[in-house]
């Protein structure tokens, strides 16, 4: 029995989620050394990059015709931005306005410049909030696994809710901040994640929820609570750090995974009760 | 219960006149300008699904003009589908079917389609070339054209219907999403009825 189509969508998520997240390890490993500062960064773009042109590649253009055409150049000049040595945020900030910015045109058909306007400001707060949040992480690995569980929630969401494009880049996002923040933790010779990747995280992420409420109509709840798991960083860090790598990594990753799972439960009861079966 | 009654004989006799003014097919349509039917109009794609079944969808706004001139030189048709009318039956495959996955609505909400040669032979069967657009990329693309019928209808318009269909690989469109799951080629049925101005 050939099972190519029933295994379609499942070996599409192997490539976009395992590819990028070996790439990021293996990339960080080897550049550990030579370029301790931006090993993450790099490794970080090398992943997303892949994943992005094994999700989407196939129907990208150059210039840019479509709205997700402008990934690869969005990821880039984020994570450049994340390298400098200072006026990080303001130049993070100003790429996700215009970031945003790309998306807005073609929604004008549909909706006005005032409503879009408006959400285009909220969603610029959002992010800039959230980013202030990710830029107070020092070298841990709280920032990144709570980008990681904001991004696969997203992921989660998305996919299931009207485009698996969009989730795929969502998931591969998180597969490349999850594999570089639990590298961190459980492996100390792998550069961690710093504030920068772990801003250009929160952008990516403020990024595709935009995208995914526009193009693929995701609904408000789930896109908060997916929110929800970056704005856990507000909770102040313990005076006397956890002593062990299972006590650092449940303290790092439970407080972002408990909205994040919430996100991906009410996904799927959403699309259970909604019909019988899957529709693809 | 007497108010029914003459409701129901009232509608009935209002009816009458209704089916007596149904157009008589005739495979010929008076020369003039006509505007597609949005309401008696679809656009009906069908595909196949996992390889094992074939699958249906339509779209409910279609919109445009026809010009019949009688001899067939100067006919013409530019007609419009709004993609985000699009419907499967499923809410949810609705949506997922307009996001950039497949159709991309919000970048490019339109298919269209501009004739540059139309045929029409007496038994009202021919073809119908033109540009389509579709997903961003124009082809040319050639459809198979029957006419189905034209004459008065009931509110002293006049109106003539058509049926075209082609088949056409979406993958040349730029669709190349889920190609293993859901066919490439995709059989195009266009509904049409028109009004003359």
């Amino acid at each position: 029995m050939d099972n190519t189509a029933s295994l379609a969508g499942i070996l599409l998520a192997l490539r976009t989620v395992a590819g990028p997240a070996v790439l990021s390890l293996a990339l960080a490993a080897l550049l550990a050394r030579a370029l301790p500062r931006q090993a993450a960064a790099v490794a970080a773009c090398a992943g997303l990059f892949l994943g992005w042109a094994l999700g989407y590649g196939h129907q990208a253009a150059f210039p840019p015709a479509q709205t997700l055409d402008w990934l690869p150049i969005l990821v880039a000049a984020l994570l450049v931005a994340g390298l400098l040595p200072r006026g990080r945020t303001p130049v993070m900030g100003l790429i996700l306005a215009l970031g945003l910015a790309l998306l807005v045109p073609p929604l004008l058909r549909e909706e006005s410049l005032a409503v879009l306007g408006g959400e285009w400001g909220v969603a610029l707060a959002l992010g800039l909030g959230l980013m202030a949040l990710a830029g107070r992480a020092r070298g841990d690995a709280r920032a990144s696994l709570a980008v990681a569980a904001a991004l696969g929630s997203l992921g989660f969401v998305i996919s299931l809710g009207g485009s698996i494009v969009i989730g795929g880049l969502a998931n591969t996002a998180f597969a490349v901040a999850a594999a570089l923040g639990l590298g961190a933790v459980l492996c100390g010779r792998l550069p961690a994640a710093g504030a920068g990747l772990a801003q250009a995280g929160v952008a990516v992420w403020t990024w595709l929820a935009f995208s995914g409420r526009h193009l693929a109509e995701i609904h408000l709840p789930e896109t908060l609570l997916s929110a929800a798991a970056l704005a856990t960083l507000a909770f102040p860090s313990p005076k006397v750090p956890p002593q062990g790598k299972l006590a650092r990594l449940t303290w790092a990753i439970v407080p972002p995974a408990l909205p994040a799972l919430a996100a991906i439960g009410l996904t799927l009861w959403r699309y259970l009760s909604a019909q019988q079966g899957a529709y693809y | 219960m007497k108010t029914l009654n003459a409701l129901l004989l009232s509608a009935a006799l209002g009816a009458v006149p209704l089916f007596a003014a149904t157009p008589a097919a005739a495979h010929s349509a008076d020369p003039g300008q006509y505007k597609i039917d949005p309401v008696h109009s679809y656009a009906f794609f069908t595909l196949t699904h996992l390889g094992v079944s074939r699958f249906t969808g339509r779209f409910d706004k279609l919109t445009g003009e026809v010009t019949a001139d009688g001899t067939g030189a100067g006919n013409k048709v530019a007609a419009e589908i709004d993609i985000s009318s699009v419907d499967t039956g499923f809410v949810d495959r609705d949506k997922h079917l307009k996001s950039p996955d497949f159709f991309a609505a919000a970048q490019y909400p339109k298919a269209k389609f501009e004739s540059s040669k139309v045929v029409i032979d007496a038994k009202g069967e021919g073809t119908l070339t033109g540009n389509l657009t579709l997903h961003g990329v124009t082809k040319p693309v050639t459809f198979k054209l029957q006419h189905i019928g034209a004459g008065k209808d009931p509110w002293g318009g006049y109106r003539s219907g058509y049926v075209a269909t082609t088949t056409l690989k979406r993958s040349e469109f730029g669709m190349t999403f889920m190609l293993d799951g859901l066919g490439d080629a995709v059989d195009l049925v266009l509904n049409i009825e028109t009004i003359k101005q």
